[in-house]
């Protein structure tokens, strides 16, 4: 059993027919620590269900889901919220950024769901990751005054700066440009070497997917290994 | 497209539209209210004058009827016409008295009839009718008789309905009189007036006094000629009359205490009469006189006699020598007219004792051998004095002769306007009047203006949110090419029919609106007009005014909206984050990126943090200074106003101060709330706006209800009571003489009265609606005006100058009613005719003199000589001569109500209205109270549908931040510190805004602050934390774990 583990994991949604479309049909999923996985699929095959369910956003119909060794107790809202929090770091397709934040505020948002005063621990990590990113120039800036990299740099600071050992990323270059999908690339690999997160990014890049460690694909609601070959 | 956008964002609209419709409703409804109350002045104009055009006024003098069978006067109707009151019982068989108007009419005689308005209060029970028996004679000259007042007892009566002419009323007043309609010949009598029977005449016709003149003649106005000799039915031929004529020989009859030789001997209670036939000091005896005094030609008598002083009836004893040059006979006496003259109360009785004369005659001195005399030569003079010698003792402002000698063309200067006649058209003027008045419009939009307000923001809302939601479809229109206007305009195309469909129904509903105001100014703020009857008057040009204002305001609204929204977003697209200012100064923007880069880290926002901080603090300074400057000079209640209205504007910066600063400190996450606030300004302004102002407005006028308990000692001038008469009340009361004529010898010693003479014209006073040209006047001593906070010294600056007479009118009066201001003129007529100018030289403050022109009383005197004596007293305590006059306080309330029992049983015939000056007091503040709940009820209604906007924002605000949300979710936050957070930045703005707009309400009430009394604060205080609380609950419940769920 992996870091990461799915078994027999179900979901569906109401279609709005009276009928229930079947996203993920009995899916199994182990991640070893430390991994970089890329999933893959055609729109509609439920990547980014299976996303939100690794991010405990989505509770299954069936199957269990265990993180670290303990199985996900989705009655205790509060334990959800503080593994959302401490374990698993976010990367969404649009950021989503909040545009009243400058980036550096941004980043530093989730320490607020622990901490009332940000302590310097966190914001001495915020500037290690910035420089890391290559923003800290643009640090105090809104963010509808950066650039798309800048912008999908400052989400993936947000996302490391609880030192998550899991890190989700949906689509992450959706909406970048070659040059700063490949330089996103590189930065996950960074992180995923040099500061052991385990990754799991949802993409249709070829490219991207291929600078992962493996490469799934779903279909009808399961997951098929390819092997770094799309 | 635009039929399809228009549906897809149809819940946006809907609320546009409703708030569009409020405001119309309210804009039509005040505007249709006022031409409604407009109206009905002017219906009540044409009730009281009934076909009236013209109307002859005889001043205080009469006429005699005949003047009515002149062609000219064919079609009028005369009428005598004066103020009485009825006494009835009422269901408890209390006694009651009722001021009212008696006219004598035409109807047959011992019959009556009463408006519809009298017989509410009396029924069809009988009554008395109190009327003021003043002969002909002014009732303050000497020699009147001692019966003040008659009595008809109407025994049964009809009711005169208004179309046949029951409201009669020629003063300017909305407020239905009380009416009483008697024979004419048959009040005449009960007024002893000698046949004169006419004192008003309403024409249907129009004229002018030249006119009149040409049918006038001095005799209809009681001046008698026989040959050359002219005397008057009113026993004194007026001064002016008197110097017009410049005759020849002038006679003055007198009746004189006491003619005594040097040896003692003397005769009681004589006629004497002044001649210009007479030099000096001397006298001619009648052979009588000398018999009883035994006195020959070349020896001295002395005379006394009582001298009336001006203003109350203080008789005064004064002698004079003279020197007998002559003894005629009796008969002689006798035989000439010009000699005697008809005294009321004195002549034409059958005994000396039968005397009914308010002078004070001793009958004990009146001896057999006056007996004889009376018996046998009556009211012949027993002597011939000097005019020079006594003339200035004998001639009072009521008459300075009883005959005198002069031709035909001396008669002839006689005008009527000589005589007090006036001729005037009154409708023109009580149109004016009617149409001139409180202008409801204007009122109630003032009062209304807060809803308005309120429904402006609430239609900028969700119109403000479709847009925000809509910049996608900008941003689209930006890219396919469209230019900004061609944006705009589309916007405007697709908004500006939506909103003018509501305006259409708003303008329906205000009729609705216009109706309920009206049937609440009749009933619950009755107390604002004391006038019901109001009917709703619907104007195609008001409807069409209200309508183009409407849009006007809607339209610009919107235009305003959509250009700074559509402006904004493309400012977004663009990527440019530059100011408005900027926007419009390219240039400066980019010397200004230049001079401050960001890698500086000199931000704009720090710039503009940096000179917010220098406007709050200026503007703080400002408040402070205009307050204290206030205190110290002006005194002024706009300037504290503006004061509060500054605060809010200053702590709106101070806000804004608060949030930059919060969004400077970049660590500072943990102050969330005030970042979203910032981020989300445009919402939050409005909220803070809304509720600011409407939490002042609210407050302000409620903490600005007047207490009576701290109404100020100016107010009342110390006295405790307030007393008017129907008949004048000729002595003063603080003598111990004329209590005593007056019964009021149980009096208590240190009871002091202020006596006041009052010429009447209209009420202006805040009861009446009409537009008020002249005010009714008292006269009083300059010394007691210090009491009602008039500037004497200001006031009598100008009473120096020829021909201008200084009055002083309250605040409010002078206002409101009049609308006129201090340096104004005034043109009262006098009681000679002539036309004297008033200067409004001071103001005074509101209290319970409200509605009167204050005159010093020597000048009253000389304007209205024939209207001394006391129409309006107030009476106070004096515990001891050097202290001020103190108010009966709550502790006297015993000795209050004997006073005001003695006073009112002594008094009854004089037809006594008396009230304390409290009472009065919080008759008028009624007034002021009605208002201001009018003004809480709308100002209430506009802060719900604040609070109706700031619910609405709420909700869009957390509609449009579902993503956000989710994304605390995905954070890691908890739903309990998500729904905090969001609490917390939604309630700061509110709070902060109900505590900006309370402040700046007792900033606004800084002049009365003192004034107002403990339960108005408690009321106030608990108001704050209940509308603190509603909104803290209503965030709560928008607010919750469920929603944020959800």
């Amino acid at each position: 059993m992996g870091y990461i583990s799915l078994k027999g994991i179900r979901k569906c949604f109401d279609d709005g027919r009276e009928q229930e479309r079947k996203v993920l049909d009995g899916l199994d999923f182990d991640i070893e620590q430390g991994d970089f996985v890329a999933v893959t699929g055609v729109s509609g095959t439920g990547k980014t269900t299976l996303l939100n369910i690794l991010g405990t956003l989505l509770k299954p119909d069936e199957g269990t889901y265990i993180i670290g060794g303990t199985t996900v107790d989705y009655s205790d809202e509060a334990k959800l919220q503080q593994l959302r929090n401490r374990e698993i770091g976010f990367m969404f397709q649009d950021y989503w950024l909040l545009p009243q934040l400058t980036a550096w505020q941004n980043i530093l948002l989730p320490v607020l769901a622990q901490q009332k005063v940000i302590s310097s621990s966190y914001t001495e990590w915020a500037q290690k990751l910035v420089e890391l990113m290559d923003i800290h120039l643009v640090k105090d800036q809104k963010p509808h005054t950066l650039s798309g990299g800048e912008k999908s740099r400052t989400a993936m600071c947000r996302a490391l700066i609880m030192r998550p050992s899991l890190l989700l990323a949906d689509e992450p270059t959706g909406q970048l440009d070659n040059q700063h999908a490949q330089e996103l690339g590189n930065l996950l690999q960074k992180v995923n070497q040099q500061l052991g997160t385990t990754i799991v990014m949802v993409t249709h890049s070829e490219k991207l997917a291929l600078m992962a460690n493996s490469i799934y694909k779903l279909e009808n609601g399961r997951l098929n290994i390819l092997n770094n070959q799309i | 497209m635009n039929r399809a956008s228009r549906s897809y964002y149809k819940r946006f609209y809907r609320l546009a539209a409703a708030a569009v419709t409020v405001m119309m409703t309210v804009l039509t409804g005040s505007l249709v209210l006022g031409d409604s109350v407009r109206g009905s002045l002017r219906d009540r104009v044409n009730e009281r004058l009934g076909e009236t055009v013209t109307i002859v006024n005889t001043g205080n003098g009469f006429l005699n009827d005949t003047i009515l069978h002149n062609d000219l006067l064919r079609s009028a109707k005369g009428f005598l016409v004066c103020e009485g009151f009825v006494s009835t019982t009422d269901n408890k068989g209390n006694a009651k008295m009722i001021p009212v108007t008696v006219w004598g009419d035409t109807i047959g005689s011992h019959k009556a009839q009463v408006n519809e308005a009298l017989s509410k209060h009396i029924g069809t029970e009988s009554f008395v009718l109190h009327l003021p028996s003043n002969s002909l004679v002014p009732r303050g000259a000497l020699f009147v008789s001692q019966t003040h007042t008659s009595t008809l007892r109407i025994t049964s009566h009809t009711v005169r309905k208004s179309k046949d002419g029951g409201n009669l009323l020629l003063r300017n007043e909305q407020v239905r009189p009380l009416n009483v309609f008697v024979n004419r010949q048959q009040l005449a009598e009960a007024m002893d007036l000698d046949g004169k029977s006419v004192n008003v005449i309403l024409s249907p016709k129009e004229f002018t006094v030249s006119d009149f003149q040409q049918i006038w003649e001095p005799s209809f106005s009681g001046i008698i000629a026989k040959g050359d000799t002219i005397g008057t039915s009113r026993l004194f031929l007026p001064t002016n009359i008197v110097n017009l004529m410049e005759p020849e020989q002038r006679y003055m009859a007198y009746f004189v205490n006491t003619i005594g030789n040097t040896h003692g001997s003397e005769i009681s209670y004589s006629f004497v009469t002044a001649t210009d036939e007479l030099k000096g000091d001397n006298t001619v005896l009648s052979d009588e006189a000398s018999r009883r005094l035994g006195v020959n030609v070349g020896d001295s008598v002395t005379m006394d006699y009582y001298v009336v002083t001006k203003g109350l009836k203080r008789l005064e004893t004064r002698s004079h020598r003279f020197v007998v040059s002559n003894i005629v006979s009796t008969l002689q006496m006798a035989g000439d007219s010009l000699l005697t003259a008809s005294f009321p109360g004195l002549s034409g009785v059958a005994k000396c004792t039968d005397w009914d004369s308010d002078l004070p005659i001793d009958m004990s001195r009146i001896t057999k051998a006056d007996e004889d005399y009376w018996s046998q030569w009556r009211q012949t003079p027993k002597a011939l004095v000097s005019f020079d010698a006594v003339g200035e003792d004998w001639c009072s402002d009521f008459g300075a002769a009883t005959k005198v000698i002069a031709s035909s063309e001396q008669i002839e200067k006689i005008k009527p306007e000589d005589m007090g006649l006036s001729v005037i058209q009154p409708r023109q003027q009580a149109l004016y009047a009617a149409s001139n008045g409180t202008d409801f419009a204007g009122l109630f939009l003032a009062l209304g203006f807060f809803i308005i307000l309120a429904a402006i923001l609430l239609m900028a809302n969700p119109l403000l949110e479709m847009l925000s939601v809509r910049s996608d479809e900008v941003s689209l229109f930006n890219t396919l090419g469209f230019s900004k206007k061609a944006i705009r305009q589309r916007f405007i195309r697709e908004v500006a029919p939506m909103l003018l469909i509501p305006t259409l129904i708003g303008l329906l509903l205000g009729l609705g609106y216009a109706f309920l105001m009206l049937r609440m100014l009749a009933g619950a703020w009755n107390g604002a007009t004391h006038t019901d009857g109001f009917t709703l008057r619907v104007t195609p040009q008001t409807l069409l005014i209200s309508w183009i204002a409407g849009t006007t305001i809607c339209l610009v609204t919107l235009v305003i909206l959509i250009n700074k929204e559509i402006s904004r977003q493309m400012l977004s697209i663009s990527g440019s984050e530059q100011p408005t200012i900027w926007a419009k100064n390219p240039a400066i923007w980019a010397k200004k990126k230049n001079l401050f880069p960001k890698e500086k880290n000199f931000s704009s926002y720090e710039k503009t943090a940096s000179s917010r901080k220098r406007v709050f603090y200026l503007l703080l300074l400002m408040i402070c200074a205009l307050i204290v400057l206030n205190f110290a000079i002006f005194h002024s209640v706009v300037v504290f106003v503006l004061c509060g209205l500054l605060w809010i504007v200053d702590a709106s910066i101070g806000g804004r101060i608060l949030l930059t600063k919060a969004s400077l400190s970049a660590n500072d996450l943990e102050q969330l709330p005030l970042l979203n606030i910032r981020h989300f300004k445009r919402q939050h302004t409005l909220a803070f706006w809304t509720l600011a102002t409407g939490i002042f407005t609210v407050f302000a006028v409620g903490l600005n209800r007047p207490d009576i308990k701290h109404s100020s000692h100016e107010a009342t001038g110390g006295y405790s009571l307030y007393a008017e008469t129907a008949v004048p009340l000729l002595y003063d009361m603080n003598d111990i003489r004329s209590r005593r004529h007056l019964h009021l010898e149980e009096l208590p010693h240190d009871v002091r009265f202020l006596q006041m003479p009052k010429h009447t014209e209209d009420e202006a006073s805040c009861w009446n609606l009409n537009k008020v040209s002249i005010p009714s006047v008292l006269g009083m001593e300059t010394s007691q005006m210090a009491a009602f906070g008039i500037d004497v010294d200001k006031l009598m600056l100008n009473a120096e100058e020829d021909n201008i007479v200084p009055v002083a009118i309250d605040v409010e009066a002078l206002t409101w009613s009049m609308m006129k201001k201090v340096g104004d003129t005034l043109t009262f007529k006098a009681n000679d005719g002539h036309e004297a100018k008033a200067l409004i030289a001071a103001s005074y403050p509101t209290g319970v003199l409200h509605g009167y022109a204050i005159m010093p009383q020597e000048q009253f005197l000389l304007l209205w000589p024939e209207e001394s004596g006391s129409r309006v007293f107030m009476a106070g305590r004096k515990p001891n001569p050097e202290t001020l006059l103190t108010k009966i306080d709550n502790e006297s309330t015993a000795q209050l109500n004997t006073t005001q029992q003695l006073l009112e049983t002594a008094l009854s015939d004089y037809g006594i209205s008396l009230n304390s000056t409290d009472d009065r007091l919080r008759r008028f503040y009624e007034v002021t109270d009605a208002y201001l709940s009018i003004f809480l009820s709308l100002g209430g209604l506009g802060l719900l549908l604040g609070l109706a906007s700031l619910l609405i924002v709420v909700r869009k605000s957390l509609a449009a931040r579902r993503q956000e949300i989710a994304l605390y979710q995905t954070l890691g936050f908890s739903t309990q510190s998500i729904v905090g957070m969001l609490r917390k930045e939604q309630l700061i703005v509110p709070l902060f805004a109900i505590l900006t707009g309370a402040l700046g309400s007792v900033v606004s009430i800084s002049a009365g602050i003192r004034e107002i009394s403990t339960s108005a604060w408690t009321v106030a205080l608990a108001l704050l934390a209940l509308f603190g609380i509603i909104t803290w609950i209503i965030i709560h419940l928008i607010i919750n774990t469920k929603t944020i769920r959800q």
